[in-house]
């Protein structure tokens, strides 16, 4: 079977093959401890057998003898498929591998191989292809749910020249809609110059670069960039802390090949500095807070000490024990929190189509083994936060939030979960 | 021509042109490839650069012995920094091959490291009466830093790694174990054992010596045509460009 492979640079070719199988990277990854056969270099050893035998002299002439074999099957694929969703991209094995090997990156093309090969969760990827497309402009649930959000707002709209330009995508107000609001309390309670979009801008933009189709990715940040642009604002910002953040933030302008006259922000990042310069003032709240940090907007995204000073600022903030780099992820991203049954009915109410009764038996059976993964994969988190005595688990990211949640209920552990802005938004003066 | 003829003025010399070949090979595909990216960096200034270079370097190392001790022990601290890197390139032997190669690597001669920490087994053959410390800049350390000591530990870490590749590949069905981890660590145990027999001349005898030193050498010079070939490259390239790609990627442009 033919596969359509990635092209290296010299950084995917670092990753390719600088590894030596030395293992350090095992204990970092949240899904090792769910089985030892997902550990990052048994993952990403998928697609260097494929590149072995595509790029290397070696590899073309012994194959097997020396670790380079390609798929026979779609069954093969399917298994590989298992192996690639088993990885939230969290980047702990990319700061745990002593050579700066990204596992995370080597299973994100993975998975672009198997996107291409039709070989990927189907929510993902009709998801995918549906933002890219520009579909979800015109879904009449969309639209309506957008102009209900419009209507209930009293925000300005498709202001042009505005300071800030509030990023709304259609999964902020599916996932976060209380953020949504309160960000734009804030916002008014800080006097600042700012602008809703007259649309959504993205579904959880780019859902491509988590299912593997860089066509998809390319597109709908194209969009987003031109719509952003005929508003000029000078800054945008997102309160989504998942992988949202660091595309637009970094990767947004290598995909255009081109930067952009707007900055784009974190709304943890405006909320510290709305503080630095008194723009806002906060009732101290008695309340034991830790703050866990995204894997995209922390250790992807470069934002650790701006939550962290809001936080301090008005709430008895005390670290988890692992923070920052070293934090330990939940186990929800990378579309590990969307192969979920009943994220698949969730999205199938919002769509008014029966996603999950058009799914293959196979594929039922790869998103209840994925789902059992997802829990047991929580458990290392769960005992972060237990060790840390908080008695709020706050942070940025919706697939965090519901991972979190899900995890407290599930290991008995006496927290609540929110998000930064409404903890804010409740402590506004 | 014995063995030892053919391994110090034919094979070796034929090894490191083959290593210069594949060196030049393996790092000029990155500067090929290379294309350049549009980024903004974050710029949190020169204190956390410098701060997270040390980081990025130190990060893995402090996780390695929090996570893993026996690993971090036997893989990192006996077969590399105490095995591996003292005893290749301080042990007063190599220094003297290779300063002949490379006249400035001379200048570490100071450093050298004793094969014994006293005139060893050497007194056989030629007694003095007594027992003499070997006089070196490291002092007391040499009864650490000797030949013999470094020798256990690169053989702890290789044995290690030895068992650790066969029990992962027959027990744990691990993907990542190849045939090149089965051939090139029964390689390096060649080398440190032939190393050690040829330092203590044993089997006793002039011709014997120069067959287990030739036979030292020669593995040596597989090891060092092979090096460009095989992840061991990681140790002049792969370790280097990975850390300070990652110091870039994470601290510098995203500030982390």
């Amino acid at each position: 079977m033919q596969l359509q492979l990635p092209k290296l640079n010299p950084v995917t070719l670092h990753y390719f093959e600088n590894c030596v199988g030395c293992g350090a990277c095992a204990p970092s990854c949240p899904y090792f401890y769910v089985d030892e056969k997902y550990a990052p270099v048994e993952k990403a050893e998928i697609l260097r057998q494929m590149l072995r035998k595509k790029y290397t002299l070696a590899g073309k002439l012994l194959g097997p003898l020396v670790g380079a074999k390609m798929p026979k099957s779609e069954d093969i694929l399917w298994e590989y498929l298992e192996y690639a969703y088993r990885c939230t991209n969290c980047g702990h094995c990319y700061v745990a591998c002593p050579y700066g090997i990204d596992s995370g990156a080597m299973v994100r093309l993975l998975r672009q191989t198997l996107y291409k090969a039709e070989v990927a969760p189907t929510l993902m990827r009709n998801f995918a292809q549906f933002e890219g497309e520009g579909l979800y402009l015109s879904h009449p649930a969309i639209k309506s749910m957008w102009e209900e959000f419009l209507k209930a707002t009293e925000a300005p709209v498709g202001k042009k020249g505005a300071r800030v330009l509030f990023l709304v995508t259609v999964m902020d107000l599916v996932l976060m809609r209380d953020a949504v609001f309160n960000t734009i309390k804030i916002l008014k309670k800080a006097g600042e110059d700012f602008t809703l979009p007259e649309r959504p801008l993205g579904v959880r933009p780019p859902i491509g670069a988590v299912v593997g189709n860089p066509d998809a990715v390319k597109k709908v940040i194209t969009d987003i960039v031109s719509y952003i642009e005929t508003l000029s604002p000078q800054i945008v910002i997102t309160i989504d802390g998942g992988f949202v953040y660091p595309n637009l933030r970094f990767e947004a302008t290598n995909v255009l090949k081109k930067k952009f006259s707007f900055k784009v922000l974190h709304i943890s990042e405006l909320l510290a500095e709305y503080l630095r310069e008194n723009k806002l003032k906060l009732k101290k709240l008695d309340i034991a807070t830790t703050w866990h940090d995204p894997c995209q907007l922390g250790r992807r995204g470069g934002v650790f000490e701006e939550p962290r000073i809001v936080l301090e600022n008005f709430t008895n903030f005390r670290d988890m024990p692992h923070n920052r780099q070293n934090s330990i992820c939940c186990g929800g991203g990378g579309g590990m929190g969307c192969l979920l049954e009943e994220e698949h009915m969730a999205m199938s109410k919002l769509l008014g189509v029966d996603i999950w009764s058009s799914l293959s038996e196979r594929e039922k059976s790869f998103i209840k083994r994925s789902e059992a993964a997802y829990y047991k994969a929580i458990e290392r988190k769960m005992e972060d936060v237990k060790k840390s005595g908080a008695k709020a688990v706050v942070t940025a990211c919706p697939v965090c939030i519901a991972t979190i949640a899900r995890g407290a209920k599930l290991y008995g552990v006496n927290v609540e979960v929110d998000h930064l802005v409404n903890l804010v938004a409740k402590a506004l003066e | 021509m014995d063995l030892y003829q053919l391994a110090v003025f034919v094979l070796f010399p034929l090894a490191l042109y083959i290593f210069a070949f594949g060196a030049a090979y393996r790092i000029f595909r990155y500067v090929f490839l290379y294309e350049k990216g549009v980024y903004v960096p974050r710029g949190r200034g020169a204190g956390h650069a410098i701060k997270e270079l040390i980081m990025t370097f130190l990060r893995p190392i402090i996780f390695a012995f929090r996570t893993n001790p026996v690993e971090a022990f036997a893989g990192l601290v006996a077969l590399h920094f105490v095995g591996l890197i003292l005893l290749v390139f301080l042990l007063a032997q190599h220094i003297a091959y290779l300063e002949y190669l490379i006249p400035f690597y001379g200048v570490l001669r100071p450093l050298a490291i004793p094969i014994s920490s006293t005139t060893g087994a050497i007194q056989v053959t030629t007694p003095t009466g007594y027992v003499q410390r070997v006089e070196s800049i490291w002092g007391p350390l040499t009864i650490i830093l000797n030949g013999d000591v470094l020798t256990v530990f690169a053989l702890i870490g290789i044995v290690y790694k030895m068992v650790e590749k066969l029990v992962d590949k027959l027990w744990h069905k691990s993907k990542r174990v190849r045939i090149g981890d089965l051939l090139i660590w029964p390689l390096l145990f060649v080398i440190v054992v032939t190393g050690w027999l040829a330092a203590h001349h044993y089997p006793p005898g002039v011709d014997s010596y120069m067959f287990v030193l030739g036979l030292h050498i020669a593995s040596a010079a597989a090891f060092v045509a092979v090096w460009p070939f095989t992840k061991y490259f990681h140790f002049l390239w792969g370790y280097w460009y990975g850390k300070l790609h990652e110091w870039y990627d994470l601290a510098l442009k995203r500030g982390a």
